[in-house]
């Protein structure tokens, strides 16, 4: 990157995003992670599988381990059909729970992604707003023992997004895949008593795309089952060969179906302006949608439907659905909560950061739904950046571009201040 | 949460001029502070009184870089809802939609220490495009009736 503008000090720095979907990775300084790789990684427990998939060599061997586990991490070795792989997350409410996972991956990052040694570079990591301190201490013992960073530094997602944004004072809608947050910042922190989170995000999006293809009698063929296909006219039967003798596990098969429903969620989806309408939304113009084992339809009403229980949770059908919070209904409460002079201020910047606002319509739904929530008088406005990967690494780059700021060298928690001061100088450090 | 950029000597002390003197000679109106080149710290972009080039609010907000950010501290006078004249210090953070990630990066995250080393009762505004720091915006802020600063 050229970056030359602010001649900031040439650290090196790594800088680490979490996220419920993927794990971006990348040095400091540069527009984009190096790498995102699924958060998904793929166990194996029987040592002659390992042996079977030896030649892709992605994996790394867990010799230590009696139980002979192995993991297959990345998008290639983990989406490769294996036998009794099981498909399994070390994140829990977007905090690392498998701390074993969690090493694997980070020792996969350095090697593949990063290709140097820990110990070189100082580490700045993203966590989420509800971070919990006994996993700031766990994860800071971690990159400090174990991988020897010279320096580290933990910052808060909806913080970084707040200033990649321009604003030290914002709210920030972050719609990712397991949930959404609306999280207010306040002179660059998060105020944490007024955090609001739905359950309403990416993975409902395609569990409703799912329960539409089980309605309209389409299946969902994984890409990883077809043999052969051939090409056929629009709504005609698909002429397509099955692979035999997979034995994949079922969080496998889950995990790559639910990979055809997000394709389709973003290729087709599109959020509806004004509350879903029938009548309405029959008029606008159809998508055509070529499904993996070659079948195509052309989606009109549904594609709209599909994603209405994003923001009326009430259009959800099952029971339960009345008691979650739209997207709108997440930020206002949010807001609701805070302090009422700030409020004004917070409606006044709304950031909608996360891979799940990327859904044609949802900044123009999420500021009409605000505007009825909101007096006439108050200054709405809804920010969401305008490339998508801007939106989809927001806090990535909001860590990569503050790790790299000449100024920001002494912010750093030095291993030195770490042996000195313990795991209390990171919670020292870092807000 | 901070950049770690540091604030100039003489910002405080511009500052202090707009704040605290009264005495007609050295009194300032406004000021607009800008990062300096190594992005150490914040310094000094101008500084004028009633009178000078861009004087008014208005003009000297529209006349801030649309590529690049920058902070504008003015001392605003305007009119209240009971007719008597007020006057409050406004501390706004220019951070234009068009300008690069970095700036603006760098703009929101020294911003909340640029406040707390100024200190004072000062009303703070962000803003991305001119109608968020405008005249109207900071009345609205204020809750006045007009602005005074023409």
């Amino acid at each position: 990157m050229s970056g030359g503008v602010y001649g900031g000090d040439e650290v090196g720095a790594v800088v680490f995003d979490i996220g419920s979907y993927s794990f971006r990775a990348g040095f400091a300084g540069e527009d984009t992670p190096k790498a995102e790789i699924p958060t998904h990684v793929g166990v194996l427990d029987d040592l002659e599988a390992a042996m079977d998939t030896d030649g892709c060599g992605g994996g790394l061997p867990d010799i230590g381990n009696i139980t002979k586990k192995r993991y297959l991490i990345d998008t290639v070795y983990m989406k490769h059909p294996v036998k009794d792989m099981e498909l399994s997350t070390f994140l829990k409410d977007g905090m690392v729970d498998n701390w074993d996972i969690f090493e694997k991956v980070m020792d996969y990052v350095y090697s593949r992604s990063i290709k140097s040694e820990s110990n070189l570079h100082p580490a700045l990591m993203s966590e989420p707003a509800w971070i919990t301190k006994s996993k700031r201490e766990q994860l800071s013992e971690i990159m400090f023992e174990k991988y020897n960073v010279p320096a580290f530094f933990l910052c808060k997602n909806p913080v970084l997004s707040a200033f990649a944004n321009g604003r030290s004072t914002a709210l920030i809608l972050d719609s990712g895949a397991t949930q959404t947050s609306a999280v207010p910042v306040c002179d660059g922190y998060v105020i944490s008593q007024c955090i609001v989170k739905s359950p309403l995000a990416g993975d409902f999006v395609a569990a409703e795309c799912k329960k539409l293809m089980e309605e309209m009698g389409i299946e969902i063929v994984a890409p990883y089952t077809i043999a052969s296909k051939e090409a056929v006219a629009d709504g005609q039967p698909p002429k397509w060969k099955k692979k035999e003798n997979l034995n994949v596990t079922k969080s496998f098969h889950n995990y790559m179906v639910k990979d055809v429903l997000q394709d389709f969620a973003a290729s087709v989806v599109q959020v509806s302006d004004t509350p879903y309408d029938q009548g309405q939304t029959d008029s606008m113009p159809t998508k055509l949608y070529e499904f993996p084992h070659g079948y195509n339809h052309d989606f009109g009403s549904e594609r709209f439907k599909v994603c209405e229980g994003l923001f009326d949770p009430s259009f959800i059908k099952e029971s339960g659905g009345n008691s979650m919070l739209g997207m709108g209904g997440v930020v206002a409460s949010s807001i609701g909560m805070c302090d009422i002079d700030i409020r004004p201020s917070l409606y006044g910047s709304v950031i909608c950061v996360g891979g799940n606002t990327l859904l044609e319509g949802f900044t123009d739904r999420l500021n009409r739904d605000l505007s009825n929530k909101t007096l006439p008088s108050m200054r709405l406005k809804v920010i969401a950046p305008s490339s998508s990967s801007e939106r989809r690494f927001s806090s990535w780059i909001g860590g990569s571009i503050l790790a790299s700021l000449g100024a920001f060298q002494q912010m750093w928690v030095s291993k030195q201040e770490y042996e000195e001061g313990g795991k209390q100088s990171v919670e020292r450090k870092c807000p | 949460m901070a950049s770690g950029v540091k604030v100039d000597d003489e910002v405080k002390i511009v500052f202090g001029q707009i704040s605290i003197t009264k005495s007609n000679s050295e009194k300032l109106k406004f000021a607009v502070f800008k990062f300096s080149d190594d992005v150490k710290k914040i310094v000094i972009d101008r500084k004028g009184k009633i009178g000078d080039e861009n004087w008014p609010y208005q003009d000297l907000v529209s006349s801030l870089p649309p590529n690049d950010v920058r902070y504008v501290a003015y001392e605003f006078d305007f009119k209240q809802k009971d007719g008597s004249k007020g006057s409050k210090l406004v501390l706004a953070s220019w951070c234009p939609e068009t300008s690069p990630i970095k700036k603006k990066m760098l703009c929101a995250s020294s911003f909340n220490h640029l406040k707390t080393a100024l200190g004072s009762q000062i009303t703070y505004l962000e803003g991305d495009c001119l109608s968020e720091i405008d005249s109207q915006a900071v009345l609205d802020k204020l809750g006045g009736l007009a602005s005074m600063n023409e």
